[in-house]
């Protein structure tokens, strides 16, 4: 029974219907990302198990299909095992073997970079100074109090998919527990205005909350817009501390529970680095009588407390900065923005990608692979020929 | 050996699936710098605390995420009719609606309706913002009266302000007209605006005047706002804001009036001059007047306004220093409090509560001959008391 399993992973069949599964996913993978936008696309058909393609406009799934984790996963051992089952190592065979190393490693190396990769954007005006880039996508409910210094916070941060309608949440650090009333994917907060609103309560009865209203809106997943999360929650500690609004739009709101002055914050999850970019200047180039970006270049200044390293650095199309880890590559810089108080504004995409290194080698050991064993077949045909010329 | 290889590297892609992602994190992090400034879509540093604490699009510069525009059919529905041949356009930062009407050759004009807080910096600092937008020189405080209308609003009148610019800050080409109309509301101030290129403005004027007209204000009506009370031209007050009965519906103001309890025995009066609303208090020995009305900033002065009502039934002005001692504090059941006075003349009696709340200042007036108020000084207080903002 395990010789036939065994059997059935190390088939050379096995490998040819993967890839061409691979090739079908790839392709309603595109069809998907038409109505659905790259990122939900990419969760839907290649960060999951299993997928099903829907015909734009019906809700019943149509087509089922392996996700890409499935096909990677089953790629990965059906490698591994007719290595181990069928492979016999010899000379002759080197060149096979380091091109299947570097398959694996590819395929791992992928698996690496989805898991580990972190992709945000760093934005400021000119004269502002970050320790922090944020997600572009994700966002969380943060709650903030002074950690016993002037300078620091201590964060209690809960994920947006955490908030959910009729939801409790308890956390040990927060004096109160925080009831989901309202969660809104995308939404948009605007003043309560009297007149247009006299129907319509406020959002919430404590805050900023008491005089705004959410309007819902259609989720978006085109690649230009973002969706703005909003939720409404009830505080209750030792006390009932009413309901609160909170999105990705308002500013922190200050809520005091038991002398202890707490700030909560809805806001994009940050990632927070040991050093700071403070944006000295920006230049935007356009070709002349054009709005063609030219150069978009950003002049930061990089400064680590813990290195002593205190220098500036351009940072301009096809030349990011590289430090501690990260990537940083000119993103964004419009001209409405420039024209923004005076000051110019600039976004930079912070990478974080630990197995950047993989594809490269990956690639590099399939090519020595090939070439191996490319010239092994080619000096065994040159030496058979050499007898029958001579 | 070669199986276990195979479960190891499966469970290592398990593993790797939704880990973390969804976990309450705890860290310790640098405060963040103290925010810049925000600027409202004028282009100008707001006044009002909760322009700052709502970014719209100016307000938060870069950070500001990108959103989705969602199409009319999925808005939510708005309390008046547009006018044929306005574009709706997205409303942003602090705008309720966005309109807009564009001519081929590239004119065009912006309608707006923007909500801010109290009177949003008072109406000299709002005209004089038009009428820099627009290249005007700015107004001062004598001239808003010439340039003020009066017109209806759904069932309320309110001030409107024309202001024609003569230079060409258009694209170098063409001038700038702006028709503006304040509109209080509780505690805010609505903004209904059209801007643009000068003909193209003036040709949507009854347009814009038939939009006003179609705003649904509500079951109440009110007068113009109290800013107009200092013009030539005072506005009628509607009785239909306080002929609702005894006890004002809760979670009203829409009218912009707070809510209270009328005391037996009172009548909604008709409409007078700079008064938000008026009872009447019927008696065989002479009526009783009660008036509420609000004036923007202190309205003149607390001791002023208190000197004048002395004069009105023949009492000697009072010194500065001795306003305290003839007054005393009187708390509302929203939580205000105000200064009370009871001017007692030789005919007449005023009993007053001035309320000053932010930008404004609220005057509530009961004249009486000097009986009836004195019959009607408990019921007085308890209306003065019962008032929730």
């Amino acid at each position: 029974m395990i010789s036939k399993l065994f059997q059935f992973l190390s088939s050379l069949r096995l490998t040819v219907v993967l890839l061409g599964l691979g090739v079908v996913v790839v392709f309603f993978g595109t069809l998907g990302q038409t109505s659905d936008g790259l990122y939900v696309a990419q969760e839907q058909y290649f960060r999951s198990w299993f997928a099903y393609w829907t015909p734009h406009g019906s809700t019943f799934p149509v087509v089922p299909l392996p996700g890409g984790y499935l096909l990677g996963t089953m790629l990965v051992i059906n490698l591994i095992v007719a290595h181990f089952t069928r492979f016999k190592w010899t000379w002759s065979k080197s060149g096979i073997f380091l091109t299947h190393i570097g398959i694996i490693l590819l395929l791992l190396g992928q698996l690496a970079t989805d898991m580990l990769a972190r992709e945000s954007i760093m934005s400021f005006r000119e004269g502002d100074t970050r320790n922090y880039s944020e997600s572009s996508m994700d966002f969380e409910l943060a709650f903030l109090r002074s950690a016993g210094s002037n300078t620091l916070d201590q964060v209690v941060a809960i994920p947006a998919v955490r908030l959910k309608p009729g939801d409790e949440l308890h956390h040990e650090l927060l004096p109160f527990g925080i009831r989901v009333k309202d969660a809104y994917e995308n939404a948009r907060i605007r003043l309560r205005a009297p007149v247009m609103d006299s129907n319509r309560p406020p959002a919430a009865t404590q805050g900023v909350g008491a005089r705004i209203v959410i309007d819902a809106q259609p989720p978006t997943r085109t690649m230009d817009a973002r969706n703005v999360p909003a939720a409404v929650i009830e505080l209750s500690g030792p006390s009932n501390l009413g309901t609160w609004a909170v999105s990705g739009e308002l500013k922190p709101q200050t809520v005091t529970v038991e002398g202890t002055e707490w700030r909560l914050e809805y806001r994009s999850v940050r990632d927070y680095k040991p050093f700071a970019l403070t944006l000295l200047k920006t230049t935007h180039e356009t070709y002349p009588g054009t709005d063609i970006p030219k150069n978009f270049q950003s002049r930061v200044r990089l400064r680590n407390t813990e290195s002593h390293e205190d220098r500036e650095v351009d940072i301009y199309m096809n030349s990011p900065l590289r430090y501690g880890g990260y990537t940083f590559f000119q993103y964004q810089m419009g001209k409405e923005q420039l024209a923004d108080g005076g000051r110019g504004t600039s976004a930079l995409q912070v990478v974080r990608n630990p197995s950047w290194i993989t594809p490269y080698l990956g690639c590099i050991l399939v090519g020595v692979g090939l070439l191996v064993q490319f010239l092994m077949h080619l000096t065994k045909f040159i030496a058979r020929r050499k007898p029958r010329a001579a | 050996m070669r199986f276990t290889v195979v479960t190891v590297v499966s469970a290592l892609a398990w593993m790797a699936v939704g880990c973390g992602k969804d976990e309450i994190r705890v860290y310790q992090a640098p405060q963040d710098a103290p925010p810049v400034a925000a600027a409202n879509p004028q282009g100008k540093t707001t006044q009002t605390p909760l322009a700052s604490e709502i970014p719209g699009s100016a307000a938060s510069g870069s950070s500001s995420p990108a959103r989705s525009e969602s199409s009319a059919s999925e808005r939510p529905a708005v309390p008046w009719t547009v006018p044929a041949g306005w574009e709706e356009k997205p409303a942003s930062g602090m705008r309720v609606a966005s309109y807009g009407v564009t001519r081929p050759d590239g004119r065009s004009v912006d309608i707006s309706v923007v909500a801010m807080g109290g009177g949003a910096g008072g109406e000299l600092e709002n005209v004089n913002r038009w009428r820099d937008q627009i290249g005007l020189e700015p107004a001062t405080e004598a001239d808003l009266a010439g340039l003020r209308s009066i017109i209806p609003a759904g069932n309320r009148q309110v001030v409107m302000y024309e202001l024609d610019g003569k230079k060409a800050v258009l694209d170098g080409k063409y001038p700038a007209r702006t028709l503006a109309a304040i509109m209080p509301a509780g505690e805010m101030t609505v903004f209904f605006k059209i801007t643009g290129e000068s003909a193209l403005v003036a040709e949507q004027k009854p347009q814009f005047l038939a939009w006003l007209k179609s705003v649904d204000t509500g079951g109440g009506g009110e007068s113009a706002p109290e800013a107009s009370a200092s013009s030539s031209a005072p506005a009628p007050a509607s009785p239909a804001a306080v002929s609702g009965g005894s006890e004002r519906a809760s979670g009203g103001g829409a009218d912009g009036l707070p809510n209270w309890q009328v005391p037996s025995g009172w009548k909604a009066a008709g409409p007078k001059p700079m008064r938000l609303a008026s009872f009447d208090i019927p008696d065989a020995a002479g009526n009783g007047d009660v008036s509420i009305s609000k004036l923007s900033g202190n309205g003149g002065g607390l001791l002023a306004n208190v000197n004048r009502w002395r004069g009105q039934v023949g009492l000697a002005p009072l010194e500065a220093g001795a306003l305290a001692a003839n007054s005393k504090t009187v708390a509302t059941a929203g939580g205000d409090s105000g200064t009370w006075v009871e001017l007692v003349g030789t005919e007449k009696t005023i009993l007053g509560a001035i309320v000053a709340r932010g930008e404004v200042s609220w005057f509530f007036k009961l004249t009486a001959p000097s009986a009836v108020a004195a019959q009607n000084r408990e019921a007085f207080e308890q209306f003065v008391r019962s008032i929730r903002f």
